[in-house]
C-alpha cells in the first residue's frame, strides 16, 4: 500500500511540474548577453541571495533591447513582489531559471487592479521600477550585439 | 511663486504686447492667478519620517512633492507601500492632454500635480555590500524620464529623529550632492532645506515627462 501511494504522490508531482512549464514563456537571450548576465550572478558583487533576483526586459527604439537583472524582496509586500508571483514568463541564465518582467508591464500594468474605473475613465496609475543594485545589459536585438554595460555603484562592496 | 494656468497668462501678455512687467499687466496676472503656499509643516514632517522609516524598517520608503492646482498648496504624501530594501517604485498617473504626472491616487479632475520624488536610501541588507552617499543612475534615469527633481534620503545610519543628508537626481541626467538635510529635531523652520521650493524651481525648468529618451 506504502509502496503504490508513493508511486502515485510522485505520478503526481510528477503531472504538476509538466503542467507548470506548459504554462510559462521561457525566453533565451543571445548568447552574448547570457554570458554577461551569467559572469554578473556569479560574481562576488552580485546581489546575494537574502534578495531573488528577477529580469527587466525593455526595448530602446526597434533594434535595441536591455535586460536588467536586479533583485527584490519576495518578504515584501510589494506591487513588484505581487506581479513576481503571478508571472508566466522566465529567462534562462545558464541553469537558472529568474522570473521576467517587460517594460509593457510598467507602461500599461496596474499596481491596484481593484480600482480599475470604466472605460473611458479608467483609474489607473503605473509605477516606474527605481532598483538600486543591478546590472542593465543594452544589446542589438537582431545581432545580439552587447552595446553597454551599466552596474550599480551606489552599493559597492566593502573594502 | 504664483501659479497661473497658461492659457490665462498667453493672453494678457498679449493684451500688453508682451510686457508683462507693466503695472496694469501684473495686476491682470495677479488676478487671474493664486498664490503658492508650501505646507512647510507636513512636509518636513514626511520628509524626517520618510528618513526614519526607512533607517528603522531597512526599506526604501518614499513621498511624493505635488502642487495642488485648485488652491496652489505645495504639499507632500507618503507612500509606505511600495519600497524594499534595494527598489523604490514611484507611482504617477500621466495625463497626455497636459503632457504631465498627476499624483498615483488623485482622481478625475486631476489636481495633484506631481513635482517631486524622494525616497530613503537604507543601509543593504546584501552582505558584502556598503551603501554610499550618493544618486545611481536609475536615480537620474527616473529624473530624466519623469523630468521631476529625484532625491534620496541618506538612512543608512543613526537614530530615530535625527538629520541626514539629501541628494538629488536633476532632470537634465545630472546629480547634486548634499543638497540639504531633513530637519531633525530642528523646528526653526529659518534653517531648514525648503526641499518643496527646491523641486519645485526645477520643475519649473523642465521639460513634459517622457519628452527625453
Amino acid at each position: 500500500m506504502r509502496i503504490t501511494l508513493l508511486a502515485l504522490l510522485l505520478m503526481a508531482f510528477g503531472l504538476k511540474g509538466k503542467a507548470q512549464n506548459n504554462k510559462r514563456i521561457l525566453f533565451v537571450l543571445p548568447d552574448s548577453v547570457e554570458m554577461i548576465a551569467s559572469k554578473y550572478i556569479q560574481h562576488k558583487d552580485n546581489p546575494s541571495l537574502t534578495h531573488d533576483l528577477y529580469c527587466l526586459l525593455g526595448s530602446k527604439g526597434e533594434d535595441t533591447c536591455t535586460i536588467t537583472i536586479t533583485s527584490y524582496d519576495t518578504a515584501a509586500r510589494t506591487i513588484i513582489a505581487r506581479w513576481l508571483s503571478c508571472t508566466n514568463r522566465s529567462v534562462m541564465i545558464d541553469k537558472t531559471e529568474y522570473p521576467l518582467l517587460t517594460d509593457l508591464d510598467f507602461k500599461f500594468g496596474l499596481p491596484d487592479d481593484q480600482d480599475v474605473g470604466q472605460m473611458g475613465k479608467r483609474n489607473g496609475y503605473k509605477i516606474c521600477p527605481l532598483p538600486h543594485i543591478y546590472c542593465t545589459i543594452v544589446f542589438g536585438a537582431v545581432n545580439g550585439k552587447v552595446l553597454s554595460i551599466t552596474s550599480t555603484r551606489d552599493a559597492a562592496p566593502a573594502e | 511663486m504664483r501659479l497661473i494656468d497658461p492659457e490665462a497668462f498667453d493672453r494678457i501678455r498679449n493684451e500688453y504686447n508682451g510686457n508683462t512687467s507693466d503695472m496694469s499687466a501684473t495686476i491682470s496676472l495677479e488676478k487671474e492667478s493664486i498664490l503658492i503656499k508650501e505646507d512647510t509643516g507636513a512636509i518636513q514632517a514626511d520628509l524626517q519620517e520618510i528618513k526614519d522609516s526607512s533607517v528603522r524598517y531597512g526599506r526604501e520608503y518614499q513621498m511624493y512633492l505635488f502642487i495642488n492646482l485648485g488652491t496652489g498648496l505645495l504639499s507632500s504624501e507618503k507612500d509606505n507601500f511600495q519600497g524594499d530594501n534595494s527598489n523604490s517604485y514611484p507611482g504617477y498617473k500621466y495625463d497626455p492632454l497636459d503632457a504631465v504626472n498627476y499624483l498615483y491616487n488623485d482622481r478625475r479632475p486631476y489636481s495633484k500635480l506631481l513635482i517631486g520624488q524622494i525616497h530613503g536610501h537604507p543601509a543593504t541588507t546584501e552582505s558584502g555590500r556598503e551603501t554610499i552617499s550618493e544618486m545611481s543612475s536609475k536615480d537620474r534615469d527616473v529624473a530624466m524620464k519623469f523630468q521631476i527633481a529625484i532625491y534620496g534620503v541618506d538612512a543608512m545610519y543613526g537614530d530615530i529623529g535625527d538629520p541626514d543628508y539629501i541628494n538629488r537626481a536633476n532632470p537634465n541626467g545630472s546629480d547634486t550632492r548634499k543638497v540639504g538635510m531633513t530637519k531633525g529635531r530642528n523646528n526653526n523652520r529659518d534653517k531648514i532645506f525648503t526641499i518643496g521650493r527646491d523641486a519645485l524651481k526645477i520643475w519649473g525648468q523642465s521639460n513634459s515627462p517622457f519628452s527625453i529618451r
